[in-house]
């Protein structure tokens, strides 16, 4: 049995039961809508720390209009979703591989590679939009608690700035592989599905993420660029089919806004910069 | 009509303008598999004929999961997600797998976009297009990428996550730039979870 497949069998009855050990830290899944306090702090602190370590694997883009555009693009979609109090914070990095990552406490990043594949705003959000609904039905953080020892957990949780920062080095590399291995496959099709709501609440297309799926199943499985994705996703032919099946059924008639061109215009207008 | 003089190159400006808004309204597309071309946007309505996969059209509208296609003698409507913007070319022998094996199919032959041969995994025409000039393009161009093993090696980039901290949107923000670009929120439940969800 594969690596990954043996850390999912492990993985799934505990996801399932909502389970985690009762000697791990501050539970992170605790952190509900509106939630102040320590489990709010917890997870920001664990997705803050993760965050670094995600832009430590690979850089920022270095251009803040891009930054913006993304940042406010998805503030908007998830202040549709069930968290809208989280500092959602939206990076771009560096690399012409394709992913994006969701961290507890409203961290995500999509990659530049990603982004280059995007043809409207509304393919950006609903990209966006299925890491928010990730943090929005507590998926790293359920799977944080089941792959990681307490006690890096514990270490995740706390203020990276108050503490030496070499004791959350080997905690985040730990936690790290959380995208190396993925997630329980389920969480990905709710992802799909709750992506395809939160994308229609904040008036964009509700099949724009279905238009993206089909770009990236176009892609040759074997390219670099798309292998850890591949490694981490179901089947995209299983997502595509699964989420062609929900746009029939809730959104056939939907009126559609026109897309509008403004992802175009700022990619010219970053692309004129000195 | 007399025109004044100098007045001329203004309304051919004009022209050219509102002829480059037809040309970008009407979408070249192409079918991305079988499917029938529907009088109205329902799978209940009328088939007007059956388009073949591989066959060019122009996508002329949107409504919820259909686009409306001219075919140059016949216009109907489509599944959206059977068509796709630009063209490609069809495969000679089709994936016998079904509609998505065959797309996949088709679009890795013929987009050429992208192939395995290419060592970075990004076309050129992508990044020609949508590129983002300076040293990132640079970096991204030459990159090893984004593997397990970058993720085995990183050191934690503090200084990034705190310029990263500082480029937040307010929700203030977010809705402002929201309403500039025509986007209201539309009240939508949830959908019930699906089947492979389980």
């Amino acid at each position: 049995m594969k690596l990954r497949q043996l850390f999912l069998a492990c993985l799934t009855p505990l996801v399932l039961l909502g389970g985690g050990c009762e000697t791990k830290g501050q539970s992170l899944d605790s952190v509900q809508p509106g939630t102040t306090g320590q489990a709010l702090t917890s997870a920001t602190n664990t997705g803050r720390n993760m965050m670094a370590g995600i832009i430590g694997a690979a850089p920022l883009v270095e251009n803040d209009r891009l930054h913006d555009y993304v940042n406010r693009v998805g503030h908007w979609v998830a202040l549709q979703s069930g968290r809208p109090d989280l500092r959602w914070t939206f990076a771009v990095l560096d690399t012409p591989h394709i992913n994006a990552f969701a961290a507890p406490g409203g961290y995500i990043a999509i990659t530049l590679g990603y982004y280059q594949l995007l043809q409207t705003e509304d393919q950006l959000a609903a990209v966006l939009a299925r890491q928010i609904a990730h943090v929005d039905q507590r998926h790293p953080s359920s799977a944080l608690e089941q792959l990681i020892p307490a006690a890096s957990l514990k270490a995740l949780q706390q203020d990276a700035d108050k503490l030496p920062r070499k004791d959350i080095h080997q905690p985040l590399k730990q936690a790290l592989q959380l995208y190396v291995h993925g997630f329980y496959p389920g969480f990905e099709f709710t992802a799909d599905r709750e992506a395809m709501t939160l994308t229609t609440r904040a008036g964009y297309d509700p099949f724009a993420l279905l238009d993206v799926l089909i770009t990236l199943s176009s892609i040759d499985p074997g390219d670099d660029s798309v292998r850890l994705m591949l490694a981490t996703r179901p089947e995209f032919s299983q997502r595509i089919e699964n989420l062609a099946i929900l746009g029939d059924r809730h959104f056939a008639n939907f009126e559609i806004v026109e897309p509008g061109d403004r992802l175009r215009r700022i990619n010219l207008e970053i692309a004129r910069q000195p | 009509m007399n025109a004044q003089p100098g007045s001329r190159p203004v309304l051919l400006l004009l022209l050219a303008v509102l002829s480059l808004g037809r040309v970008v309204h009407a979408q070249s597309a192409t079918l991305v598999a079988d499917a029938p071309l529907q009088q109205r946007p329902s799978s209940a309505s009328p088939v007007l004929k059956q388009l073949n996969a591989g066959m060019r059209v122009e996508q002329l509208s949107r409504t919820g999961g259909w686009k409306q296609v001219s075919t140059g003698d016949t216009t109907g409507w489509v599944r959206s997600y059977l068509v796709r913007n630009g063209s490609i070319t069809v495969s000679e022998k089709p994936s016998d797998s079904g509609f998505l094996g065959a797309l996949a199919a088709l679009s890795r032959k013929a987009s050429g976009l992208f192939s395995s041969d290419r060592p970075q995994g990004i076309s050129t025409r992508l990044t020609a297009t949508i590129g983002i000039r300076g040293r990132n393009v640079a970096a991204a161009q030459t990159d090893t990428g984004l593997t397990p093993g970058h993720f085995a090696g990183a050191r934690p980039d503090w200084q990034g996550l705190n310029k990263l901290e500082g480029l937040r949107s307010s929700p203030r923000d977010a809705r402002q730039f929201a309403g500039e670009g025509g986007r209201k929120q539309v009240p939508v439940a949830h959908l019930p979870p699906t089947e492979a969800e389980r």
